[in-house]
């Protein structure tokens, strides 16, 4: 799927090529200690990549480690050069009118905050304020819009370290959108959460998007986000374009599996065979089973496993990215 | 001049997170130059002149100096940590937001051992030498001009790590040269050192042309410390622009402190 004709867009890139070169050094101590060792080599991260994402869109890219993720999001941010390649973020080319794009767009790096750690999110707020140089009735207004509608009010003014991983990542979304920009880009915003954080934090960037029209692009490990918060995915797999379809085709397609992992009162002996139901791991007291959601409910199994057993604690998790890409190749879907 | 403000606003209030530790660091720093200066003065007591230079010429060149470190490194401490950074990945953070790398990155972190420095150059000539407004005002603007030329410096030994990598070392090693040579009467050395003092370690810039302007003003000197001040920041924007464009970012997990 591309982005719809005539639409405005908001992203649009073209062969976008980035290479990064790397020492790769083996052999004995002396060896390495040489100043000759090492073989320096060209790592392709990203291999001519082209994409569209239309305004108020709210795209998944998403792919496994080292698949060009990060890469893709630092450049259309303006952080990184890109090798070869055009790429237009609201009109504007990231890392020639790095500053200019800054004011429009909004990021955030799950794994690099941008809260001062000692000090409350409200001052990170504040120095944000002047970054952006907002008029000081419109920030305030902002927020205590923001603070109210991310319900942050009761730890606002508490020193970031002091604040969970949930507070703090719903602090960093609100200080990302305190210049209402109009693309966000987010990199792995649910890394390290737990499920009831992961759930509120996709309600606030959903809200985001379909409220306030923000262009949502974001690159995640999870595929709850991405069912839950795109409409179009983009799978990217060593620098290339490996699907780019509606999230639903990908469901109906690839993410067709469940796994349900539980923790039984007293030994399993046997598994009696259900139908979609693939046992993954039957030992002690757990049981580990792959549903296939395309022939089976995933409420009729599990009411199905409660009815047998004494269940303990009971687990239902995606399986991981590389399978669905896994799946994707197998299956040609793309 | 508001983001300055706020950004040295911020980096403040971060640092007096934890008051006992800031007040120990910023009073051990003055008790540190005191100790420095009492070492000079005892020398100054057996040998009262030094190729022209007496005990106040070097409490006024101490004055200078502690108070130029102050501002560079207590205020925009980060200069000190530029190759880390670069090497680390870490300038992520600055390049995605509206503003001047450079000028965020300095703005990044205040020292408070540093901050100590910065207090200390005026109390020392404000209690043991004779001044005057006229003196004064060219003492903070000849601090505050060998300060660039400091900050400049730091910018263009940390910058090296664009092109060389991992440079912290090398960074260190040339930056704490400079520091060197700034704590000695410049007029001590002759010859390719002298040269040397001006040009690849411009210590004659920070302490002996700003203690020459207090000791007599002249604007032969003041103009060459503006030009100097204004050269050298041009070639560290030079060279930091030339190396960010082959940064490469990385991976590290990292908060703001």
């Amino acid at each position: 799927m591309t982005a719809a004709a005539n639409a405005p867009l908001a992203i649009s890139v073209r062969g976008l090529t980035k290479e990064f070169s790397r020492v790769k050094k083996t052999g004995s101590f002396f060896k390495r200690m040489s100043p000759f060792s090492g073989i320096v080599e060209n790592f392709v991260a990203l291999k001519g990549i082209d994409l569209d994402v239309v305004r108020g869109e709210s795209l998944a890219f998403i792919g496994p480690n080292g698949a060009g993720k990060s890469t893709t999001i630092k450049i259309l941010t303006g952080i990184l050069h890109p090798t070869a390649g055009e790429a237009s973020v609201l009109g504007l080319t990231p890392w020639k009118d790095r500053e200019k794009l800054a004011f429009r767009i909004g990021s955030v790096f799950g794994q690099k905050s941008q809260l001062w750690l000692h000090l409350p999110a409200t001052d990170t707020f504040e120095l944000l304020s002047r970054v952006y140089e907002l008029d000081r009735a419109r920030y305030r207004t902002r927020r205590n819009q923001l603070i109210e509608l991310f319900e942050i009010g009761d730890y606002a003014d508490v020193p970031v370290r002091k604040l969970s991983l949930g507070q703090r990542m719903r602090c960093e979304i609100a200080a990302s959108l305190l210049h209402e920009p109009e693309v966000l880009f987010l990199d792995e915003p649910t890394i390290g959460l737990d499920p009831v954080a992961k759930a509120s934090i996709r309600d606030l960037i959903r809200n985001a998007n379909r409220e306030a029209g923000v262009t949502v692009f974001l690159t995640s490990h999870d595929a709850g986000d991405i069912e839950q918060l795109c409409r179009r995915t983009v799978i990217v797999n060593q620098g290339q374009i490996v699907f780019d379809g509606s999230t639903n085709a990908l469901r109906r397609d690839a993410l067709t599996k469940k796994e349900i992992d539980l923790k039984l009162t007293a030994s399993i002996e046997s598994f009696e065979p259900m139908t979609g139901v693939e046992v993954l791991k039957a030992k002690g007291y757990g049981l580990k089973l792959s549903v296939d959601t395309k022939t089976t409910g995933i409420d009729r199994v599990v009411g199905e496993l409660l009815r047998r057993y004494e269940v303990e604690d009971i687990a239902i998790v995606s399986p991981p990215l590389e399978e669905i890409i896994a799946t994707i190749y197998r299956g040609g879907s793309r | 001049m508001r983001y300055i403000l706020a950004a040295l606003r911020t980096n403040l209030l971060s640092a007096f997170e934890y008051r006992t530790s800031f007040l120990t660091q910023v009073f051990g720093m003055m008790i540190n130059d005191s100790l420095w200066v009492s070492f000079w003065v005892l020398y100054f007591e057996r040998f009262p002149v030094l190729n022209g230079w007496t005990r106040d010429d070097l409490l006024v060149l101490w004055a200078i100096i502690t108070f130029s470190f102050g501002i560079a490194f207590g205020l925009f401490a980060q200069a000190l940590r530029l190759s880390e950074l670069i090497t680390q990945g870490q300038l992520d953070y600055y390049l995605a937001l509206p503003k001047n790398v450079l000028l965020q990155i300095l703005l990044g972190q205040v020292r408070p051992s540093n901050l100590g420095d910065l207090f200390f150059g005026p109390i020392l000539l404000a209690i043991f030498v004779p001044m005057t407004w006229a003196k004064w005002g060219l003492f903070l603007l000849g601090g505050t001009l060998g300060a660039v030329v400091y900050l400049a410096f730091f910018v263009m030994a940390g910058s090296l790590a664009f092109f060389l990598g991992s440079s912290e070392g090398i960074a260190s090693g040339i930056g704490n040269a400079l520091i060197h040579f700034s704590t000695y009467p410049t007029r001590i050395f002759d010859g390719w050192t002298r040269v040397l003092l001006f040009t690849l370690i411009p210590a004659g810039f920070i302490a002996e042309i700003p203690v020459d302007l207090v000791r007599s003003f002249e604007f032969r000197d003041l103009a060459l410390l503006i030009v100097a001040a204004i050269g050298f920041s041009g070639l560290a924007v030079a060279v930091f622009n030339r190396g960010l464009a082959r940064y490469e970012s990385g991976n590290l997990m990292s908060l703001r402190s």
